[in-house]
């Protein structure tokens, strides 16, 4: 696989990603910064088999999320009986009483879900995480795969892989399918944000317009986009790009200036859809993690096909044990951290540290979660001319209108210091395509 | 006494006035405004009548919020310098026969702390000291609990705000009717029982009042911790939710204005 013509074009590829503006902004001492998001042309490959376990496994995992989200803020049968304990909804910081009753448009919680795997070196992939308030990073390998074509279309016609640039039209058909009447919007906070580049890009791509707050109004408990013209028209599915507790000072944070006041009554009526919906922060608490593989037996009456990381709550006794026998090979992670913050090695703990943290496991055992550290997969990226292996991962991007399809690719991103099992982007990351290939 | 087509017995009714006045000392534009301040159908109280009326903003949209608040939607965008609204109802309070049927996933939510009623350090001290190993009758458990505050805490106008917590108000020792509700809370929750903020009306002229309900048997029951009583068919609930902040009687933002007077007047008398 290494000599693909693709490879002598990586600096090529990456100046026109530089060009069209794709990019990601940090913020460094309050300073606004934008780094390009470098780009390595070794592709992850994924095997047509492997993909459809894959993608049975993530559209099994996302619908008993959905489903989750849709009794909990309804009949809440999975607190009823016992599978999940009262203690780890109504005490999360992702639990928003707001939302207690609503049924949103198509009964659809989480429309885009961004599900974090890698691959064990047994082979094995791991669920890492669930991400369903605002996943990004589907654009990145979208226009990275639009430009190699363009760079190196001998590539293509070498390797039989399956299309990826059909995002954009499965991201419209979801608008649609829960569109209560009116035009798609993206929301977007501004120029500002990390991901801008893909508010921006994804508008264009899937024809809706990019707004933000100041364009919509509420009126007679429906959303209207107005335009420089004063002319008003009804909205009908927000793909927004702000967080929940932003989206609408009336009903979240009074401060909020990037939000849209009354948006919340308007989707609590029924009169536009709001993708995702608020709330889905309940579903991707580490600490409900631990029961996202009970939830697909309880609902869906299935085995998981795609595991966890093996994974300890120290709120039940049985599980606190084995934490307190094998704490120097687990990592530990605080649930109401998010973002890398709040996770801890054992091993690189001091005694002192140790000490510390098991009083406070003691005291608020709900506050935890111990993970056995998984020895995943390296993929090459080039260094210069040379192929170096580096840790990665796999974003999945699943979507879900009427019914739930997984994207053909990701984002897999890389971590560029070899000593790092870090891939955020935010770290220096960087990223690759992600090919799955066809017959 | 009359008997209701709920089976219950009306026991009295009422006259209620809300009136609401805010200035602005400069004019405000963009004015968006939710309601909370109507008298609500509970199982203990009928609303015969509601009429209300706001000014400048016309208009507006009626609504419920995930308790079943009755809320009024609405917004300005004309420059005012001040804003109005005025309620007039009446309102049965009656006595229930039946218990309340009540699905268990509308409970849970009322035994977990908020941000408003979670204790520190001082309410978590409180609570250990009252503890009772026998297991009580969780009124008559709160009865107790509201003695033991009654000892502690004074009442003292305009000594809290809105957004002061249960913890922050029991360290000072003194409070208003929103802090005494929120330290009740307090106890009741980490003694795991199910506890709900009320935000409503008593006999009289003046302000809004504040009080707790807990839930047993199949129904709730108010204690009103300001005034150490069980509540009775002299008591007018407007909203309820876990904390003052889920039942926020009138909430608004809008550009402009420098500084604001807000005025409340509440009337509620026998009809």
């Amino acid at each position: 696989m290494y000599d693909l013509d693709l490879y002598d074009r990586t600096d090529t590829i990456n100046e026109l990603l530089a060009r069209y503006g794709v990019k990601f902004g940090i913020y460094k001492n309050n300073q606004f910064k934008e780094q390009l998001f470098p780009f390595d042309a070794i592709p992850r490959i994924i095997t047509k088999e492997e993909f459809t376990i894959l993608e049975k496994g993530l559209m099994q995992r996302v619908d008993a999320l959905n489903l989750f989200l849709k009794d909990i803020y309804s009949e809440k049968k999975i607190i009823r009986d016992k599978v999940v304990p009262e203690d780890f909804i109504y005490a999360s910081s992702g639990y928003l009483i707001q939302c207690e009753g609503i049924l949103p448009s198509q009964g659809v919680y989480s429309h885009i879900s961004g599900i974090d795997l890698v691959k064990g070196k047994n082979g094995e992939w791991y669920i890492l995480e669930d991400n369903l308030r605002v996943p990004s990073g589907a654009s990145y390998p979208m226009i990275a795969r639009g430009l190699c074509r363009r760079c190196s279309p001998q590539t293509f016609q070498q390797v039989h892989l399956e299309d990826n640039r059909n995002y954009a039209q499965m991201l419209k058909e979801t608008m649609d399918e829960v569109n209560t009447g009116g035009i798609n919007v993206i929301l977007t906070p501004g120029r500002y944000n990390a991901a801008y580049f893909e508010h921006s890009y994804l508008a264009e791509q899937t024809g809706a317009h990019l707004v933000n707050g100041s364009e919509l109004t509420v009126e007679n408990d429906q959303l209207f986009f107005m335009d420089y013209s004063g002319k008003k028209e009804r909205v009908g599915a927000v793909y927004r790009r702000i967080s929940d507790e932003y989206l609408d000072p009336m009903n979240f944070n009074p401060e909020s200036v990037i939000g849209i006041p009354h948006i919340f009554d308007v989707y609590r009526k029924g009169n536009v859809a709001l993708l995702n919906a608020p709330a889905n922060g309940i579903a991707d608490d580490k600490g409900i993690y631990y029961f996202v593989p009970k939830m697909i037996r309880y609902y869906l009456d299935q085995e998981p096909i795609l595991q966890n990381a093996p994974t300890y709550l120290p709120f039940y006794e049985e599980d606190k044990k084995f934490v307190l026998d094998n704490f120097d090979r687990l990592v530990l992670k605080d649930v109401a951290e998010a973002g890398g913050y709040g996770v801890v090695f054992a091993e690189k703990m001091t005694k002192e540290q140790k000490q510390q943290f098991l009083a406070m496991m003691e005291k608020e055992p709900r506050r935890f979660i111990a993970q056995e550290v998984i020895d995943f997969e390296d993929l090459d990226i080039f260094e210069g001319d040379q192929a170096v292996p580096r840790k990665a991962d796999l974003r999945a991007f699943v979507l879900t209108g009427k019914k739930t399809q997984v994207w053909k690719s990701g984002l897999t991103r890389f971590s560029r210091n070899p000593d790092s099992f870090i891939v955020n982007s935010s770290q220096g990351g960087g990223f690759k395509d992600t090919w799955v290939l066809s017959p | 006494m009359r008997k209701t087509s709920f089976g219950g017995v009306i026991l009295k009714i009422w006259k209620l006035t809300y009136e609401l006045c805010c200035h602005y000392s400069s004019p405000v534009t963009r004015h968006s405004y939710t309601l909370r301040c109507f008298p609500r159908e509970m199982i203990y109280q009928k609303v015969q009548s509601c009429k209300y009326e706001v000014w400048p903003c016309s208009g507006g949209s009626r609504g419920r919020d995930s308790f079943g608040n009755s809320l009024l939607i609405g917004r300005s965008d004309e420059e005012h310098d001040w804003f109005l609204v005025k309620v007039d109802s009446i309102v049965m309070t009656e006595k229930i026969a039946e218990p309340e049927i009540r699905e268990y996933h509308q409970l849970g939510m009322y035994r977990s702390a908020t941000k408003l009623t979670v204790s520190g350090e001082k309410l978590i001290k409180f609570s250990q000291k009252l503890s009772d190993k026998r297991r009580e009758d969780p009124w008559e458990r709160t009865n107790i609990l509201m003695e033991k505050l009654e000892e502690v805490f004074e009442y003292k106008s305009g000594s809290t705000s809105f957004h002061t917590t249960a913890e922050e108000a029991f360290a000072q020792g003194c409070g208003v009717c929103q802090d005494y509700a929120h330290i009740l809370l307090a106890l009741c929750r980490n003694e795991n029982m199910t506890a709900r903020y009320v935000a409503g009306t008593i006999p009289g002229e003046g302000q809004t009042h504040a009080w707790i309900e807990v839930w047993n048997q199949g129904r709730w029951k108010g204690f009103d911790p300001t005034n150490n009583r069980v509540v009775d068919e002299d008591y007018i609930c407007l909203a309820y939710g876990r904390d003052a902040e889920d039942c926020s009687l009138s909430q608004g933002i809008f550009v402009g204005g420098g500084s604001q007077q807000q005025h409340i007047y509440v009337k509620m008398e026998e009809y």
